[in-house]
């Protein structure tokens, strides 16, 4: 898979994200790393003991990589818990969580499948 | 220019070393830049006379906030910058308090990161040493620096001009802090800023008409390494 058709995926658009990043190189680079990175498991542990203070660090940063990377798709459900956490509503944290999961565990299956 | 990018995201450090590597590319300035995965490692640093001319701070970290990070710093004295990472500019009003150079918000943006650090580093003697004289810090732009020499433990930096600076630290940690091409290492105890060699034979005579030692088992070497920078220097 190209980064374009990966993008096409992700629900971003790669023209944006180099337009701030500047070089497919770099991004490629970025977009690779993004599976060791750890704030994911970090959420998902955190929501498994419900550390909501561990479990919203977590998840802002995830969305602010989320957000630079152009990862459209998992950046919706990744905000709309950012945004519960902060305004301090728990009460449907694993259903969120739901959601960011299996957005993510998608995205990790296009990465793989990226070239380069 | 000394910088320091603290957040605890691997990847976030990533792109904003890329982004200053790109921009010095560019800008033919030199950067030295040291990463934190958390705040309080960089409050030690600092508090041990580690100096950064910016800190690039990310707001929500594991451990302290960055605000609090941004305040202790401030307390120590520490007068460099602070540019606060971060996805929201909620804290905007808290940053005035500590003196915040600016913040890039994320999405990280290289043209936005390049307008914020322009406006920084053109306030700022690019390619300097600094160093404490008669209790004020001191920047001598690395084009002064004539030599510097090492003796009993303590080292003196001849600047053009004729000003000389005592410096309590061995020869080797400012080698080390002198990371341009044209600083060599000569001797045990002198380390001579190309720039001045005016004659090159058993010792550099410099154009200040000040003589530097150089290490005879290495001559070779040394005077290759003088020769390579002049034919550098003659490129157009």
């Amino acid at each position: 898979m190209t980064l374009q058709e990966f993008y096409k995926k992700t629900g971003g658009e790669l023209d944006e994200v180099l337009r701030r990043l500047m070089s497919e190189r770099l991004i490629l680079k970025y977009v690779k790393k993004f599976p060791e990175d750890p704030h994911f498991s970090q959420l998902s542990q955190a929501v498994a003991q419900q550390d909501y203070e561990t479990a919203y660090r977590a998840v802002h940063t995830l969305k602010g990589l989320c957000l630079s990377l152009g990862f459209l798709k998992l950046s919706k459900p990744v905000i709309a818990l950012t945004t519960e956490l902060r305004e301090g509503n728990t009460g449907h944290l694993q259903a969120y969580f739901a959601e960011i999961a299996a957005a993510y565990e998608e995205l990790l299956t296009w990465i793989a499948q990226l070239e380069g | 220019m000394r910088i320091a990018i603290c957040d605890d995201s691997v990847l976030d450090r990533e792109i904003i070393r890329d982004f200053l590597q790109m921009y010095t590319a560019e800008h033919a300035i030199s950067v030295t830049i040291e990463e934190y995965a958390n705040g309080m490692q960089l409050v030690y640093d600092v508090e041990d006379g580690r100096f950064f001319d910016v800190i690039f701070l990310d707001i929500l970290m594991d451990g302290l906030h960055g605000m609090d990070i941004a305040r202790n710093l401030r307390k120590m004295d520490y007068n460099g910058k602070i540019v606060f990472l971060t996805c929201t500019a909620d804290f905007a009003v808290d940053s005035y308090e500590v003196e915040a150079a600016g913040y890039l918000l994320k999405p990280h943006y290289y043209e936005k990161f390049c307008a914020l650090f322009e406006r920084i580093a053109e306030r700022m003697p690019h390619d300097g040493y600094r160093l404490l004289s008669r209790g004020r810090v001191v920047v001598v732009p690395y084009d002064e620096i004539v030599y510097v020499e090492s003796c009993n433990n303590t080292c003196t930096l001849h600047r053009a001009g004729g000003a000389v600076y005592t410096i309590y630290k061995k020869l080797s940690e400012i080698e080390q802090a002198l990371t341009d091409r044209r600083f060599l290492r000569c001797h045990q105890s002198f380390l001579v800023n190309m720039r001045y060699i005016a004659k090159a034979d058993k010792q550099f005579e410099l154009t200040t008409g000040d003589v530097v030692l150089i290490r005879q088992r290495s001559l070779r070497e040394i005077r290759q390494t003088y020769l390579d920078y002049t034919t550098m220097e003659m490129k157009p």
